[in-house]
């Protein structure tokens, strides 16, 4: 049976949620997941109930007993250690130290592949490959490879695979000199079982006002102001419309000074962090999906909201291209245009029979995103990547 | 007469204009008596504000500040009434023993500290002591200046009624421009309510400036702290658009803050690196030398009172594009003093910056109009006496 390691940053991710639903699906294959995670937001319990993740800032004692006694066993095998992390350290003795007390539970297993989630953890920890003599493979999901594509060059250079969630993505890495020989695109993927849409009652919107929704942290790179603008131009247009966000963050201000300054605090509701059962059901009954991201590596809620049958309106930055399928489950505006936006929002409020059948659309296009598929894909990956490379 | 000031950090680069205002009060026969709340890194001579006093610390260890704080009620013992006053302070607000001790230990170095005056210059530090500008029935005298009233009320409920308290209890609040003005007059209506302009530093005011003829690339220069207020964003896809209609220009945004890895990125992800430079901050003398080699000044903030860094443009004879939100029409009341837009509005900020790219004879006209408008408006002379006359008013009214 084949083992993987999978090193993430956090388990279970709370940015991509998904990640816990596939794992399981993993398991479910034939082969032999192990995550390895710096941080976990689940409870012991938990954990121990999973069986299969390692803490390695916070070890179990049994495994750590077993590393102490497969390290007594052999030697061998933490005199390696030590020596690839004095290399990789470059003899800074106290990182060396803390590192191999961090890998030690991890010394009595093998693996066949080590699979960094995110280029940033594959940063951190990139001498888990060398520890274990397997092929490495990172993940690049975007923002830190978008704004800092210089920092990754060493990833693109000695990962013995890559996979990326996006073209975007792989041009950026094409751009930084990568020669696009070892990479597989597969896409994110979303919970069908837990984002579908209700059964909607056509005849009850009669009236009512148009429901824009957006659910996305309170952060710069979402483009805000673009929505809130965009949002604004339709009601000066005479268009009945409500504007629902959910999330938090940093940037909460400036969402509450632009809604004050364009007058639309009454149409306009901030409902803070949601939950996800609460944002799923929010799709479910909104109108038209927006997003005016001025950078994204994929977008999970733009996938979720097309699943549950919402046609989605967003910016034609980075993967969102990829996201959706322009003019059949939704339509793509110009990057940090808000007039644009507005007209491309308009064109769909304009046409509800186009409406109905966009959220048609959607939801099959999300089906070729499903976990199932995406977890096939990944194990077909793994495979490819089974046999040692030499060297 | 005799004025406390009360700085939150001193010194600060970005509070220069400050030092110069205290210092034209210092000279119009103003004691000074100046306080700071922390520290700041020096930066320049500003010899005539050297007799700064610190405020004890709030970040010391609890006995420390206890020890502090019994050190202070000694001081305060000789004057009676200035006990009563500060027991009153601490018995009326604070819930709990811990609020009620670091409301004392913040409010005793003021009481020690009464004179004629105080005179807070931001709002949001009035906010911080808003019980204490309540209570003591000090003469109290504000700013507010921006964001203290048209961004942070919006932002909590208790910042909201402790600048509405305060807006009522102090014996005046300065207002950098009439829209400020009303803003506050919205928050509360009978508050004494004064506008007085910004001046001009004198770094601004050589006799001689006028900006050099354009060369064959036009400079347009932008100064401010890099944050979301200052709209840039907004501003480059202006400047993408200008470039697409063929103006060729070179923008250099001064300043630093939060918001420099957004700006980095839409330059980046709209290809306008070659044309967009950000160069990080700098003092007031080299920004002055930038203006003078500049051709148009570009100001796309979403929020403002009313902007030093356009009026010292100005004060150059730069003609400048700015956006019509807070009191930028009090420094730009018509087309002949440069260009406003609307907020946001990165089609007309493109259209404003192509009509005085293409036009040298405009940029001429409208930078010396916008020279001799801001010169006789924003003097300091007119701002000391107004702040003069303000005192006076104030003192006046007796305790």
């Amino acid at each position: 049976m084949m083992r993987v390691g999978l090193v993430v940053h956090r388990f279970p991710s709370p940015e991509h949620p998904y990640i816990l639903e596939w794992v399981t699906k993993i398991w479910q294959s034939d082969i032999e997941l192990i995550v390895i995670a710096e941080e976990s937001v689940m409870n012991d319990r938990e954990i121990k109930n999973l069986r299969r993740i390692n803490l390695i800032s916070k070890p179990e004692l049994r495994l750590l007993l077993a590393g102490f006694l497969s390290a007594l066993w052999h030697p061998l095998k933490l005199l390696s250690m030590l020596n690839v992390l004095r290399i990789s350290e470059s003899g800074k003795w106290q990182t060396i130290l803390r590192k191999a007390f961090e890998y030690l539970p991890l010394l009595s297993e093998d693996f066949d592949l080590i699979h960094f989630n995110a280029p940033q953890i594959a940063e951190r920890r990139f001498e888990l490959k060398n520890i274990f003599q397997a092929p490495g493979l990172v993940s690049f999901r975007g923002q830190d490879f978008t704004f800092y594509p210089d920092r990754f060059d060493r990833l693109l250079r000695d990962s013995s695979h890559l996979h990326f969630i996006s073209q975007f993505l792989i041009e950026q890495a094409l751009c930084r000199g990568y020669d696009g020989s070892k990479h597989e695109l597969i896409p994110p993927m979303v919970d069908t079982k837990f984002y579908f849409p209700s059964q909607k009652n056509a005849d009850t919107r009669k009236g009512a006002p148009w429901v824009i929704f957006s659910a996305a942290r309170l952060e710069w790179v979402k483009g805000w102001e673009f929505a809130l603008q965009a949002v604004a131009l339709l009601i000066e247009r005479g268009w009945d419309v409500r504007y629902e966000i959910a999330g938090d963050g940093d940037l909460k201000d400036l969402l509450l000074f632009t809604i004050d300054q364009l007058g639309i605090a009454d149409r306009v509701r901030l409902l803070g962090w949601q939950s996800s059962e609460q944002v799923r059901d929010r799709m479910r009954t909104a109108d038209i999906y927006l997003l005016t991201s001025v950078e994204e590596g994929f977008n999970n809620s733009v996938l979720q909201a097309q699943a549950c049958g919402l046609p989605v309106i967003c910016s034609n930055e980075g993967g969102l291209p990829e996201n959706i399928a322009d003019g059949v489950t939704g339509l793509l505006a110009q990057s940090r245009d808000a007039w644009d936006t507005a007209d491309k929002i308009e064109s769909l409020l304009r046409h509800p029979g186009l409406l109905i059948e966009m959220q048609k659309n959607a939801l099959q296009h999300a089906q070729r995103f499903s976990i199932e598929q995406g977890a096939a894909r990944f194990v077909k990956l793994y495979h490819s990547l089974e046999d040692p490379i030499a060297n | 007469m005799k004025v406390t000031v009360l700085f939150d950090t001193f010194p600060a680069l970005s509070e220069t204009f400050l030092y110069n205002t205290v210092h034209a009060w210092q000279q119009a026969g103003v004691e000074l008596n100046l306080l700071s709340r922390k520290r700041g890194v020096s930066i320049q001579n500003i010899s005539f504000l050297s007799d700064v006093k610190y405020l004890p610390s709030e970040s010391l260890a609890v006995p420390f500040k206890i020890l502090i704080l019994f050190w202070l009620i000694l001081r305060l013992l000789p004057a009676p009434p200035k006990i009563s006053l500060a027991w009153r302070c601490v018995r009326k607000y604070g819930n709990g023993i811990r609020e009620k001790f670091q409301l004392a230990y913040r409010i005793v170095p003021l009481i020690l500290n009464q004179t004629d005056i105080m005179y807070i210059p931001f709002g949001g530090m009035a906010v911080k002591y808003s019980e204490y500008i309540r209570e003591t029935n000090t003469r109290v005298i504000f700013s507010l200046r921006g964001s203290d009233i048209c961004v942070e009320p919006l932002r909590s409920e208790t910042y909201h009624d402790r600048m509405k308290q305060a807006l009522v209890f102090a014996r005046a609040v300065h207002c950098v421009c009439h829209a400020i003005e009303s803003k506050a007059r919205s928050l509360c209506a009978s508050a004494n309510l004064h506008v007085i302009h910004t001046a001009l530093g004198r770094e601004f005011l050589h006799p001689k400036d006028f900006p050099s003829d354009a060369g064959e690339v036009l400079e347009i220069v932008s100064v401010g702290r890099l944050d979301w207020k200052r709209g840039l964003e907004h501003g480059i896809v202006a400047a993408k658009d200008l470039s697409l209609r063929g103006v060729k220009f070179r923008w250099q945004i001064i300043g630093d803050g939060n918001y420099r890895l957004p700006l980095q990125w839409a330059i980046r992800d709209m290809e306008m690196e070659d044309r967009i430079v950000l160069s990080g901050p700098l003092s007031q003398k080299d920004v002055a030398q930038v203006l003078r080699r500049a051709d148009i000044f570009f100001h796309p903030s979403v929020s403002d009172g009313i902007s030093n860094a356009v009026l010292e443009a100005m004060s150059l004879g730069l003609p400048v594009v700015a956006c019509d939100v807070g009191g930028m029409r009090e420094a730009i009341p018509s087309d002949d003093y440069g260009i406003l837009v609307p907020a946001r509005h990165w089609k007309k900020m493109a259209d404003g910056l192509e009509l005085l790219a293409k036009d040298q004879t405009l940029r001429k006209k409208v930078g010396g109009a916008a020279r001799t408008f801001a010169r006789e408006k924003f003097s300091t002379e007119s701002q000391t006496e107004k702040f003069m006359s303000l005192f006076d008013q104030v003192v006046g009214q007796g305790f």
